[in-house]
């Protein structure tokens, strides 16, 4: 297992790596520099601008500004925003925990829809049921997210008054947490009801059905087992595309967090937030991956790191 | 019964048999029937509509859906059947130019590491972990930062973030493929690297990643409408259908049919392809069913 885990992360290292290097070469790649983004707001002489490119060290090779920018990555400086000068490392920080909230709220809603649909789907194989299931899910897939929250918006917020979505607590991440996680959870719907299907069939269950087991019981405690791991591995799989997502719904209920900040940079071309945030992302995605690498150990004794 | 229907299968080309596959499923016939007429719709919006799609006529606004106006009037009194049929011209290609981008450039950097192994293959696929480690979306507003924002860019963009997926699909494929006898066979008579390429290899790539792009093409519909409504791509008051939810935002409340009707073509639109998708990968390949 400790093998296991130094090898694994021997592996997310460099990917780390590679993440911040592309990262760079992204921004290095934008014509202009943040120089010329300060012209926007600030009217500067040629001398002034060739004297802030050389305190800023713009005009060094892209190499040496490479290993600076890594350097400080390491001490957790992230740079600073070209409107109003905030340290990204700040705006990030502020940013995430609203973000995270939103997405795990989806998954959360993904897997109490999703899964109970699915298995119900793959218990009654061949039926109304089963098709009806199958289809909610492939509607639940085609929807997009961002109209499903207007729509909600518009039901349930303004129309009926049910549901906030401003203010403090959980009552107004329901909505936006609905909308993220409908078509996450028609994905885990179609997973568990196929990985259902198959154990239903296997001899553990016929041997548990021989047994005189209720239905209940042979369906969560036997057949649902085997399909915990492949939801698991989806959800890591998926957690990009919610984050992804999360950009987008944020936006659509006007909530705080790393999606409405790093649109509006994107908007402005604010490159280091843009930069910063994305990079943000794509470590939680590789760091959220590892972990359910590791977490299979527990779940599946069967599993064996070597 | 049996023997008697496996030996006339295997007298038909696996082609032939692949459309009467589809032509029998349907959920495929459903789909790409939807699409099809979508597509015609759209195509002929200038000669289907009688009011133009962006010039502005207040005295028509936030009509409900009648007779007139089947889909109701928007806050500028434009009618809005015609900018969803002639926003489909914007709206479909979002479908298919990303993902051809992606799975063009994807197949060539696969087959190529594939193909020659080592560290060629080493250095592209390590680049496609880095790549895939990026949430598609993230990746395409980055790419956006850099091109600027427009109708054409976003394409560009989500494009690039979806190679990966295509490449990985690829070298898999090529891998089992070049130890194949045929392709042994191939290079003991002679023939040069491009040849076997193309004529040996390329063949066993395309079956897996048609069936990717067909469903990639509902999944790019969806992410494009969403950076649509996020204002990066068309802008108002173009009729593209995302950018049409984000410009009527505000005035839902006063008209619920300036929301329903273009969300409820993306969801058709959308619906149509994965339809399409799940028919054309069980006719292709059976094993691919999840």
């Amino acid at each position: 297992m400790a093998a296991y885990l130094v090898k694994r992360l021997a592996f997310t290292i460099p990917v780390l790596f590679g993440i911040t290097v592309v990262v760079f070469f992204v921004v290095a790649l934008i014509p202009g520099d943040a120089v010329d983004a300060m012209m926007t707001q600030i009217k500067l002489s040629a001398d002034q601008m060739a004297q802030l490119r050389r305190q800023l060290g713009l005009d060094d090779p892209l190499l040496v500004q490479l290993g600076r920018y890594l350097g400080d990555l390491f001490r957790g400086d992230f740079g600073r925003s070209v409107f109003g000068y905030h340290p990204v490392a700040g705006l990030i920080l502020a940013n995430l925990p609203a973000t995270v909230q939103l997405t795990v709220a989806a998954m959360v809603i993904a897997m109490l829809l999703g899964i109970p649909l699915g298995a119900l789907a793959a218990v009654r194989q061949n039926t109304g049921w089963d098709l009806l299931g199958m289809f909610i899910a492939l509607v639940g897939i085609s929807v997009p997210g961002f109209w499903l929250g207007l729509m909600l918006i518009q039901l349930f917020a303004v129309g009926l008054g049910w549901l906030p979505i401003t203010g403090t607590g959980l009552r107004p991440l329901i909505l936006p947490a609905f909308a993220l996680g409908v078509a996450e959870a028609a994905i885990l719907a179609r997973l568990t009801r196929a990985n259902m299907v198959e154990a239903l069939r296997e001899d553990f269950v016929r041997t548990a059905r021989a047994k005189g087991l209720n239905q209940g019981r042979v369906v969560w405690r036997h057949a649902f087992r085997s399909t915990v791991i492949p939801v698991m591995t989806m959800l890591g799989m998926q957690f990009g595309t919610l984050l992804g997502g999360a950009v987008v719904i944020e936006n659509v209920f006007a909530r705080q967090g790393l999606g409405t900040l790093v649109t509006r940079a994107v908007i402005n071309r604010d490159a280091p937030v843009v930069q910063g945030v994305v990079l943000v992302a794509a470590a939680m995605y590789v760091l959220i991956n590892l972990l359910v690498d590791v977490l299979y150990g527990f779940l599946d004794p069967r599993i064996r790191y070597e | 019964m049996a023997v008697a229907s496996n030996v006339r299968s295997a007298a038909i080309s696996p082609g032939r048999q692949v459309l009467t596959r589809l032509w029998r499923s349907g959920s495929f016939m459903v789909g790409f029937s939807t699409l099809v007429v979508l597509v015609a719709l759209s195509l002929a919006a200038p000669a289907l509509t009688p009011y133009n799609p962006i010039k502005i006529n207040t005295r028509e606004r936030l009509q409900p859906p009648g007779l007139n106006h089947p889909f109701g009037t928007d806050q500028m009194g434009r009618d809005i059947l015609s900018r969803v049929l002639h926003g489909g011209r914007l709206s479909l290609p979002m479908g298919v130019v990303p993902v051809a981008i992606a799975a063009v450039v994807g197949m060539m950097l696969g087959v190529i590491a594939g193909f020659y192994g080592r560290w060629v293959d080493l250095v592209i696929m390590r680049v496609a972990d880095v790549w895939i480690a990026f949430p598609p979306i993230l990746m395409a507003l980055a790419v956006v930062t850099i091109l600027g924002t427009g109708l054409t860019n976003i394409m560009i963009a989500l494009g690039i973030a979806w190679i990966p997926y295509y490449t990985r699909m690829a070298r898999g494929t090529v891998i089992s493929a070049k130890e194949r006898v045929y392709v042994e066979a191939a290079r003991a008579l002679g023939s040069q690297d491009g040849r076997i390429m193309l004529k040996h290899i390329f063949p066993n790539v395309l079956t897996p990643i048609l069936v990717m792009a067909t469903m990639g093409v509902a999944n790019a519909i969806l992410a494009g409408a969403a950076l649509n409504f996020l204002g990066l791509g068309a802008q108002a008051p173009a009729p593209e259908w995302g950018t049409m939810l984000a410009d009527g935002r505000q005035f839902i409340r006063l008209g619920w049919w300036i929301g329903l009707f273009p969300g409820v073509t993306i969801a058709v639109t959308v619906l149509a392809a994965n339809l399409a998708g799940d028919g054309l990968r069980d006719a292709l390949d059976p094993k691919l069913k999840v």
